[in-house]
């Protein structure tokens, strides 16, 4: 039981980045693959942080001891601060990609009035 | 029983975040879809805050479920509401389940050679890590070390990032902005015109939203500047702050937002703030230092030099998060005024 | 000022942008010449950047980001930009070619964006920040956000054509986002195996003590297929012929050349010094099937372009088939084979950029580019014509421009690892692109009756504006050059970037 625990988390994370990725090429409705972009993106984000995690860590933000001094920190007590900001910047870029990718969705509804992939591509023929 | 996980909760959120996530995709109505992202984001949130990642965490609970969430309610508010499919597609759903299963199979297969489960004693753990943590003390005077990596360590990756939020607001802007008195408007008009503006209707919503954006803003401005020393930063506050605004545009009228933050203004602020940080780093560099060594800087600014980063660090935050708040309104208001920018959600 | 080159590359542009943005909503006649004057110092830092490189006992010239460096047992802790002899060409290429594109293009924004051309000079000056820094970093994170750059203004930039532009983009944006993503996650995998970014680092870390790791190989195969994605490479190819054909010509002619062809370099880049030559000779499974999915790709972009009739979806599927080149001379993994596919890229951008001049001049003249429409097209305008016939030489392969040495030592490269199908689809696509030449040349000079003699109508000649013809002709006439200095580029340049290859 013990072991499978630690790889359940990454078989789960897996599994979300594939559904992710599945929406993306699978489903038709324009908004449907936006929001599978964004689930795959947190999934990579998930897995990114897990691996930078440590048993009984703390947040990677040091307190203050008497007299304002800092003491020298335990490293593996310290949370793995370069993963997280890794992160912070896929989280950002994956806004920016969600919003651009939501403008053209808006502007294509508004020559074809429908977010569906197959209606669009039949109005574009016609 | 020494090598149990950390986080008892850990697998309880995991399972509820998958079911989340596959419920916001089959869901055949749009709105409910984004509302179960939200709260999909928001489950994600609390597994990083467990996994000791809380300025991910932060952001993720500001941009994920808080204006993600607003972004895709806007483009579909007056638009397709239901996602009933015209046809089942079922060979691009078998096709694309297969290489889905496939690519999953072949990232499993990398499992047995994995590090264990929270090993302090990782490579990722033990490499580079370690420097940051012993050294932002010394180096910069700031406690919270992912502030430091972020700003200092590899500020050049937070400049680019910032021009991508940049970006993203100007290709909005150039993607759906039509400006009604200058081109030929032929393409159909998309907004449903809301009710005009009765202060009897919905008091509560607009007397609330008015006791709460000042206090908002405030929180956002500590935020900010309160990034050294704890979870924060120049994202998250900028976040909050152009949440402050949306949150106005939603209650009130876009027209009276629109009034007191024209056009103009938003566009330019948005460019402001790359160009403090681009300028911080020439400034370092006429100080004759490299690209973004805030040290350089030391003659300038107040104390020695690790007090000169801890300011320098500050200036670039600002930078951020002056950038970030009017790209969230510009994307904002492009979206949900379908570009022009006279009436809205 | 001489040690901080290498940051004013990506620097000058970034500015550029952000101050054309700024000078648009006041003086909006302002940002074209903002944009232009960043470009060009980007282009002047590269040129001197190729002769400190020439100067230099090492051969890479390092900027350390915030004055981050080595920290002894720690590593490299901060952010590392790089010049060496793989990316100073491509450097200098970029440059030129954006600042020829930027100068082109301005009479055909102000034809077919009238009204609503406030962003345009910004998003192209961040679209080339995005390229340069792709090409210039040492950081394989980094590589990732200056992809992103470039993707997202590249998004905006498409959707600028209207119309079927909309559904193009937002086609393109899912592959490419879809790419990026599988990248980040190949990063993924091999920072948990080693626990650094740099590129400088991996290469002494993964051929040393990972070369039988499983995740370090799964990492390799999803940064792969992450960097073909962005490339339009066979399978992922079907966004590439609509995105660039619908864009409107300014953006045409800044993407087709530029943008795919960088990721080309991304990949050689993680080949060649994070993992090494010898980890993918390795990986013979891998190897196999690159080299087949290459052939296809140049197969099916060529049997494509001979069913188009349009002239810009014939110059995409044209792209769609040269990238088939560059990935497998990458993948032959010998010496000729990398030669000719690092040769390649700055050979391909200088043609593709000259037939989507060429294009942009017909389009802007006569208003429509459908082949079937083009007669007399050598009488009307000449010299665009010459060049049009010049470039697709180039892309046939005829001595003395540079398609013909890049073919060549594609060919000897497939000879020596005896890949006879790679040989074979690059003869095919050739011969392809034979068929569609002499198709032009009859339907621009023979197709109507020669106006020089009696009796016959005369057909007035009415070239491209200057500013349209003049870059134009100097990226036509660099094909020639660059096939006349083929020898210097190889020996001086691209046989020191390569590394010592084992020999078969």
């Amino acid at each position: 039981m013990e072991d499978i625990i630690p790889k359940f988390n990454y078989i789960v994370v897996v599994v979300l980045m594939m559904t992710g990725l599945w929406s993306m090429l699978a489903q038709g409705n324009l908004i449907k693959k936006c929001i599978g972009m964004a689930i795959f993106q947190t999934g990579i984000i998930l897995f990114f942080i897990s691996i930078g995690a440590k048993n009984d860590a703390l947040i990677p933000i040091l307190t203050e001891g008497a007299n304002h001094t800092f003491d020298n920190p335990n490293i593996d007590k310290v949370t793995n601060p370069l993963t997280q900001i890794l992160m912070l910047t896929a989280i950002v870029v994956g806004v920016a990609t969600l919003g651009v990718g939501l403008a053209l969705a808006q502007k294509v509804y508004q020559q074809h009035d429908s977010f569906d992939e197959d209606e669009i591509l039949n109005n574009q023929t016609k | 029983m020494a090598d149990l996980p950390i986080w008892h909760y850990d697998t309880l959120f995991l399972t509820l975040a998958l079911l989340f996530g596959i419920t916001a995709l089959a869901m055949q109505n749009l709105m409910g879809a984004a509302i179960v992202f939200g709260a999909y984001s928001f489950l994600m949130c609390l597994i990083w805050t467990t996994m000791g990642a809380v300025d991910v965490a932060f952001t993720e609970a500001a941009v994920g479920a808080g204006v993600s969430t607003v972004f895709i309610f806007a483009t579909i508010y007056n638009t397709g509401v239901s996602a009933t499919p015209n046809s089942p597609r079922i060979a691009f759903k078998i096709f694309a389940g297969l290489i889905a299963f496939g690519t999953g199979a072949f990232l499993l297969s990398a499992l047995p050679d994995f590090p264990d489960w929270g090993d302090p004693k990782s490579p990722v753990n033990s490499t580079i890590a370690p420097y940051y943590i012993a050294n932002s003390i010394t180096d910069a005077h700031v406690p919270n070390i992912v502030t430091t990596v972020l700003a200092d360590y590899r500020g050049f990756d937070t400049l680019l990032e910032t021009t991508v939020v940049f970006i993203a607001c100007i290709a909005i802007y150039s993607i759906l902005r039509i400006d009604n008195a200058k081109s030929k408007v032929t393409e159909p008009d998309i907004i449903t015109s809301p009710p005009a503006y009765d202060p009897t209707d919905s008091l509560i919503i607009r007397q609330a939203s008015r006791i709460m954006v000042p206090f908002m803003q405030l929180f956002a401005l500590y935020v900010i500047a309160h990034g050294h020393y704890s979870p924060g930063g120049g994202f998250q506050g900028g976040v909050i702050l152009g949440a402050s605004i949306i949150l106005l545009s939603i209650s009130f009228d876009l027209k009276h937002v629109l009034q007191q933050w024209t056009e103009k203004k938003i566009m330019i602020l948005t460019a402001l703030g790359v160009l403090i940080y681009a300028m911080v780093g020439l400034a370092c560099i006429l100080m004759d230092g490299v690209y973004l060594d805030y040290a350089a800087l030391d003659s300038v600014l107040p104390g020695d030099e690790a007090y000169a980063r801890s300011h320098g660090i500050l200036l670039v935050e600002i930078g951020v998060g002056i950038t970030v708040m009017f790209s969230m309104i510009g994307i904002y208001i492009n979206l949900a005024s379908n570009g022009r920018f006279d009436r809205g959600l | 000022m001489i040690k901080h080159l290498p940051i004013f590359i990506v620097l000058a542009p970034l500015l550029g942008a952000v101050f054309a943005a700024l000078t648009s909503w006041y003086r909006p006649k302002l940002s074209f010449p903002v944009v232009l004057s960043g470009l060009f110092i980007s282009f002047l830092s590269s040129f001197c950047l190729i002769f400190k490189l020439l100067n230099s006992e090492s051969g890479i010239i390092h900027y350390q980001l915030g004055g981050w460096g080595d920290k002894g047992e720690y590593g490299i802790v901060g952010i590392q930009i790089t010049v060496d002899y793989l990316n100073s060409l491509i450097l200098t290429a970029v440059t030129i070619i954006s600042l020829l594109t930027a100068i082109f293009s301005s009479q055909s924004v102000n034809r077919e964006l009238a009204g609503q051309q406030r962003y345009f000079f910004a998003l192209f000056s961040l679209l080339v920040t995005g390229l340069l820094g792709i090409t210039i970093t040492g950081d394989i994170f980094n590589l990732y956000v200056f992809m992103e750059i470039a993707a997202l203004s590249s998004y905006a930039l498409i959707a600028y054509g209207k119309g079927r532009s909309y559904m193009a983009s937002f086609n393109y944006l899912i592959m490419g986002t879809m790419g990026a993503c599988l990248y980040l996650l190949g990063v993924g995998f091999v920072f948990v195996k080693t626990g650094t970014l740099n590129i400088e680092n991996l290469s002494l870390l993964i051929p040393q003590t990972l070369q039988a790791s499983q995740a370090v190989f799964v990492g390799f195969v999803l940064i792969i297929v992450g960097a073909w994605a962005k490339m339009a490479f066979f399978p992922m190819h079907g966004w590439l012929p609509n995105a660039y054909t619908y864009a409107p010509t300014a953006s045409g002619a800044l993407l087709a050349p530029l943008a795919t062809k960088v990721s080309v370099y991304a990949m050689i880049r993680i080949m060649i010094t994070v993992y090494s030559i010898d980890y993918v000779l390795k990986s013979p499974n891998i190897q196999t099937a690159a080299l087949l999915l290459s052939s296809i790709s140049i197969l099916v972009g060529s049997f494509f372009s001979l069913t188009q009739t349009n002239l810009r979806k014939i110059a995409c599927y044209f792209i769609v088939s040269e990238i088939g080149y560059m990935v497998g001379g990458a993948w032959l993994a010998n010496d000729p084979g990398l030669k000719g596919a690092v040769y390649h890229i700055i050979a391909d951008a200088a043609m593709t950029s000259a037939l989507f001049m060429v294009i942009g001049c017909i389009l802007f003249r006569t208003g429509q580019v459908e082949l079937k429409k083009l007669d007399g097209l050598f009488y009307k305008m000449p010299i665009t014509f010459i060049a049009l016939v010049i470039t697709m030489a180039a892309l046939i392969g005829v001595p003395p421009t540079c398609g013909f040495f890049s073919k060549f030592y594609l060919i000897q490269g497939a000879a020596q690892a005896g890949t006879w199908h790679f040989a074979g689809a690059l003869l095919i696509s050739s011969l392809i692109k034979a068929v569609i030449l002499f198709r032009i040349i009859e339907i621009g000079y023979n197709k109507v009756p020669n106006p020089a003699k009696e009796g016959n109508k005369t057909i007035p000649r009415d070239e491209a504006p200057l500013s349209m013809l003049i870059p134009t002709l100097i990226v036509t006439l660099s094909l020639i050059a660059l096939g006349i200095f083929t020898d210097t580029l190889i020996t001086d340049f691209i046989a020191k970037a390569l590394p010592e290859i084992p020999a078969p």
